[in-house]
């Protein structure tokens, strides 16, 4: 199954059990716009939410390949 | 005899089968109509928590529904859902206790009760004024008709 991502993003949006979920259904639209910013906001929010700080997520990754 | 007893065993199949294949569909539709219904029954996503600092965020549905979770002895219920920033939104339910709207009521009619007395007062001090008035209004004109008599 070899899908463009477009094609993908437009499998997803028809899904509507996938589009009840607000916060998949707003990364969806934003992914559609382009819209980066608001796709950092919403995966630092997730995050969050989960107990995890994304920014000492991202340095313990760095500090794991050396960077 | 025998072409008679052939006929009819050549027939009971044929009458019989559609009969049995309608009660059969009869028999699918309901069952769909009953898988149907319990499709519709509602469910709630939540559990009982001990302390609001208990619920995780996988706890919370993400289909769009509120997820509810009572405290266990029932002081309160959090009502979170997924907003589409990707924050938990959380909604505090608190028991009202039916006492507690009953002595609102009673306050409210004590308070109407004060209000009302607080103007008959009012009233009453009113006419008061007015009725001293009247009777000073009568004390200044009796000497007055008495000095004509004595006139």
């Amino acid at each position: 199954m070899n899908l463009n991502p477009q094609a993908f993003l437009q499998k997803m949006m028809n899904d509507s059990k996938i589009m009840k979920n607000p916060v998949a259904k707003n990364t969806f639209e934003m992914l559609q716009k382009g819209d980066s910013k608001g796709l950092e906001k919403v995966a630092r929010n997730l995050y969050q939410e989960n107990g995890i700080d994304i920014d000492e997520a991202m340095k313990q990754a760095k500090s794991m390949f050396g960077m | 005899m025998q072409q008679f007893q052939n006929y009819y065993a050549n027939q009971q199949p044929f009458m019989q089968q559609p009969m049995q294949n309608t009660y059969m569909e009869r028999m699918a539709q309901l069952q769909n109509m009953q898988m149907q219904q319990q499709r519709h029954v509602q469910t709630i996503n939540g559990r009982f928590i001990q302390s609001a600092n208990e619920v995780n965020a996988s706890d919370v549905a993400m289909d769009g529904t509120m997820s509810l979770f009572p405290k266990a002895d029932m002081s309160e219920i959090y009502g979170k859902a997924w907003q589409p920033d990707g924050t938990i939104k959380t909604i505090i339910f608190k028991p009202v206790l039916e006492e507690q709207e009953t002595n609102t009521q009673l306050n409210t009619q004590n308070f109407e009760n004060d209000a009302f007395f607080e103007f008959k007062e009012q009233i009453t001090e009113m006419l008061n004024g007015i009725n001293n008035r009247f009777d000073n209004l009568e004390k200044s004109l009796k000497p007055k008709t008495t000095k004509t008599k004595a006139e």
